[in-house]
């Protein structure tokens, strides 16, 4: 298998303009690199790529959760920072109209209310959830129907 | 010349002995075959037979001899239909025969063998290994022919030809797809028989209840009259009351039945059809690229879903109801001759021409619904060839033309639904018309009979439940007529299922096919040719050896017979003549699974599935870690434009999903190829060039492709062809040079030199434009 993809000794750290710097030993520092998970849906928690500015990739951190605790929450925070995925947790209203749909849900990042403009746009993962794009390009995540409350999933019922 | 070849007189058949006089006595028989064409092109039939010392020509005029020594060559000229063997001698044309595509086969054969044994011919093959094919062919075609029909027994049928299997009536075989639901099926049977069975209560109900409760009477055999009952107004509600509660319990008792029976037919129904649904897309995956070619994807999209789907309300209640209302009208028959029988007979006076009409309706609604799905699938063909084109339209502004295809098929298929309308429609009042007429009939005479004839037997409340007796006698023929509409449908559904059923897959593992350890990887054509249906042939008697672990590059101009090459290496059809080994074994011979999984292709449009990214780099190996994903998109070039990707190696392709462009697409298909990890690979290189750095990225994905494995590249690209050790180019279907790049590059005049001259050429004027 690929060397890079087992992570070894390097570090993250953030620099005083903050921009993100990779080092490690013997190679010389990159400044203003990109972490990027490599499934997003399906290991969320794994395989996240250190990428250049320019796209190349320079580190595939297998897992992180091997790594030293302070690198990984750094790691987390990173990612975390870097985007803007709200996890639906209860569904306040879906309004079907003509056309598209207006939904109004509690994300964990506060309230929110977005209209969808297809049915397309909802689309379903391997794993039963559901990401679901509103009409600005903004891409919620829908958990499994059976984790939702009955009135999420009667809200529901006519669209999945 | 090897003395112990087999005589084959044995085997020759008696139409071709007979005419010969004796010409054979003391000859040994190597081969023959029969042509059917005389010198006008009229059909004929005429024998050509190779003896170890001459060719024996049978024609209409005489069987004459050619020794061989006196031919110097045997040709054969292929025509538009017909094609010629030609035995030229020394100075001039010895004979001509003629025969059609259906003899081309064996005379081809035949050509080849007598070529072999003309003196002085070096042969392309040895000829104990002629031999050896000779044998080969023979061997195969004894072992899976029908004896009747002369056609391959498919190794799924278990040695009984399909075809010439009796062809059951369509609708008894799906009643035997539903086999395995047969305890539901019959619960559901002795249900209607006891729902139907009940239906006959009512009217009896009815009977006593005006004939003991509302009006007393009874017949008085003594003054053989009716005389009023004496009953008490007490007496005569208790009567009420009880038979009131009779059909109350009778109405909760058969619905009840009859609900539960509902229930589980379309439980039963709905599993038929799925059985069914799943049969025939499973069939349809063992079916051979060649059907494929022939049937629209429309077609056999609507005989997957609609078609199967047509046949639940047919299983689920067609079959069943047809039952019940035949039952019921035997009972209600029964019961009404019992009760009185010249009242019956005029109630069913108009039955004998309801049945003869509905029959002759349902033979010609049988013959409207199948032209019917005609106009259908050709509609659907309209919108499933405009969706994939339709930037082509768009960029011809061709949107009014295209609506108007549709419309006009759309029109042709309203007005055959209106036709059939019109027919069940016209049918629809006529029965209910005769019915009423039955009604009237009994109104009229039971009518007269009460008022007139005071000693007979009909009370008002005989003639009431007859009256009860008539629509429900009724009833169920309107049911009939009308499902007859429902079964007809699907009736021709059924056909069109069957059809796909019945069609026997051509390529298919034999009985006792070889599977092994592992392949190593050698190809060998022998003597292979090839042709496509009706067509030209694409190969003609093709002989080459690959050695495992070679890339070969193969080149032509098109239509030259690299798409058919790789085709029969895939096993996407199987040869027409000749053999073709890997590992020295028959390609037939091979378990068809087990072969395909140890052969990769990367085609030229890289199919990518619905799903994504992962799903598709895994597509041959579903269980590959998601390191294994990444090391095989690594390897091909690919990982770092789809972590790129914002939802990375889980991003949606194929239909509706992210569009990628060829090279991304191609990378991803390489990907997919490369955890496969196949022996033999095969690459159709795309024509279409891309920017010199993508073209630098699959090319560095194809050489970590390719490392160790026996691959046959299509090669279009000059990196390609260089990097090829061996390249083989094809002309016409023949195979016309072999070499590396640099020795066929070098050859004056030769096909390669001036194909890549000419395409360097294009290249530069790209260049500098």
């Amino acid at each position: 298998m690929n060397p890079t993809l087992i992570a070894d000794d390097f570090d993250l750290i953030v620099d005083a303009r903050g921009r993100l710097v990779l080092k490690r030993p013997g190679l010389e520092d990159v400044t203003d690199v990109r972490l990027r998970r490599a499934f997003p849906w399906s290991s969320p928690g794994r395989y996240v790529s250190v990428r250049s500015s320019e796209g190349k990739e320079l580190l595939l951190i297998s897992d992180p959760a091997t790594l030293p605790p302070a690198l990984r929450e750094m790691i987390e925070r990173q990612l975390r920072d870097g985007s803007f995925i709200p996890r639906i947790e209860r569904i306040v209203d879906v309004d079907v109209r003509f056309g598209y749909q207006q939904w109004q849900v509690q994300t964990d990042r506060g309230m929110a209310e977005f209209r969808v403009k297809e049915r397309e746009d909802i689309r379903f993962m391997t794993d039963g959830r559901y990401s679901v794009k509103d009409a600005d390009g903004n891409v919620y995540e829908l958990p499994r129907l059976d984790q939702l409350d009955h009135a999420s999933q009667r809200a529901l019922q006519s669209l999945l | 010349m090897s003395e112990n070849v087999e005589n084959l007189i044995a085997e020759l058949p008696l139409e071709a002995r007979a005419g010969l006089n004796g010409q054979l006595d003391g000859h040994v028989v190597l081969a023959w075959a029969q042509h059917d064409l005389d010198e006008h092109n009229q059909l004929a039939s005429g024998w050509v037979i190779l003896t170890e010392t001459s060719v024996i020509v049978q024609e209409k005029s005489g069987p004459r001899a050619i020794a061989l020594q006196d031919i110097s060559e045997v040709l054969t000229f292929e025509g538009l239909g017909v094609d010629r063997l030609n035995i030229i001698g020394s100075d001039r044309l010895l004979a001509s025969l003629r025969y059609s595509r259906r003899a081309r086969r064996d005379m081809t054969r035949l050509q080849r063998k007598i070529q072999r044994r003309l003196p002085g011919k070096v042969s392309e093959i040895s000829n104990e290994r002629a031999d050896w094919l000779d044998r080969v062919e023979r061997e195969t075609e004894r072992a899976d022919t029908c004896p009747k029909c002369k056609n391959l027994i498919p190794a799924y049928a278990d040695g009984v030809c399909p075809r010439c299997m009796q062809k059951r009536k369509i609708l008894w075989r799906l009643l035997d797809v539903a086999r395995p639901y047969r305890p539901q099926l019959l619960m559901a049977l002795v249900m209607t028989l006891v729902v139907a069975l009940m239906a006959v209560l009512p009217p009896i109900f009815y009977q006593h209840l005006i004939d003991h409760a509302l009006e007393p009477r009874i017949y008085d055999a003594v003054q053989h009259k009716m005389v009023d009952l004496p009953m008490t107004r007490d007496q005569r509600l208790h009567s009420l009351i009880v038979w009131v509660a009779a059909l109350l319990v009778t109405i909760i008792v058969s619905e009840w039945i009859g609900g539960w029976r509902i229930r589980i037919l379309a439980r039963a129904g709905t599993n038929v059809t799925r059985d069914l649904r799943h049969m025939v897309y499973a069939h349809l995956h063992t079916l051979s690229m060649r059907y494929f070619a022939k049937h629209r994807t429309g077609s056999l999209i609507t005989r997957v879903t609609s078609d199967t789907d047509r046949l639940w309300d047919f299983i689920a209640f067609g079959s069943i109801n047809v039952v019940r209302d035949v039952t019921m009208i035997i009972f209600i028959a029964a019961y009404m001759f019992y009760a009185n029988w010249e009242l019956a007979a005029l109630a069913l006076l108009p039955l004998p021409f309801l049945a003869v009409m509905t029959y002759y309706r349902a033979m010609k609604m049988q013959a409207m619904f199948g032209r019917m799905w005609t106009y259908w699938s050709r509609l659907t063909a309209v919108v499933g060839d405009a969706i994939p084109g339709v930037k082509v339209i768009k960029a011809f502004s061709n949107e009014k033309r295209e609506i108007g295809r549709f419309e006009r098929r759309s029109d042709e298929y309203t007005a055959k639904e209106q036709e059939i309308h019109i027919v069940w429609t016209a049918l629809q009042p006529i029965v209910s018309g005769l019915m009423q007429f039955g009604t009237v009939m009994v109104w009229v005479v039971g009518g007269y009979i009460i008022i007139t004839r005071a000693g007979s037997q009909v009370t008002l409340g005989v003639l009431t439940a007859f009256m009860s007796f008539v629509a429900r006698f009724y009833a169920p023929i309107m049911e009939l007529a009308n499902s007859n509409r429902m079964i007809t449908r699907a009736a021709s559904s059924a056909q069109r299922v069957f059809e796909v059923l019945d069609t026997p897959p051509e390529i298919y593992s034999r009985k006792g096919s070889v599977r092994q350890e592992s392949l190593q990887g050698s190809i060998e054509f022998k003597q292979v040719s090839f042709s496509y249906e009706g067509a030209q042939p694409a190969l003609r008697e093709v002989s080459l050896k690959i050695e495992p672990g070679e890339m070969i590059g193969l080149c032509g101009p098109s239509g030259a017979g690299k798409s058919t090459f790789v085709n029969l290496v895939s096993r996407f059809y199987d040869v027409t003549d000749g053999q073709l080994l890997i590992d020295a074994v028959d390609i037939r011979d091979y378990d068809v699974h087990w072969l395909r999984r140890q052969t990769g292709l990367v085609l030229q449009e890289p199919y990518l599935f619905h799903g994504t990214v992962a799903d598709n780099v895994r597509y041959g190996n579903p269980d590959a870690s998601p390191e294994e994903v990444i090391a095989a998109a690594r390897a091909a070039n690919a990982h770092d434009f789809i972590v790129a990707f914002p939802d990375g190696y889980d991003t949606l392709v194929g239909e509706r999903g992210q569009s990628l462009s060829g090279g991304e697409r191609q990378r991803i298909s390489i990907a997919r190829a490369i955890l496969h990890n196949p022996r033999i690979l095969i690459l159709d290189e795309a024509t279409s060039s891309v920017d010199s750095e993508t073209e630098q990225k699959i090319q560095q994905a194809l050489r970590n492709l390719v490392q160790g494995r026996t691959t046959i590249a299509i090669a279009h690209r000059l990196s390609t062809l260089m990097a090829a050790d061996r390249l083989i180019v094809l002309d016409k279907g023949k195979v016309v040079e072999q070499g590396t790049h640099e020795e066929l590059f070098e050859k004056e005049g030769g096909v390669y030199a001036k194909l890549l001259k000419t395409q360097l050429e294009m290249n530069s004027m790209r260049a500098f434009a």
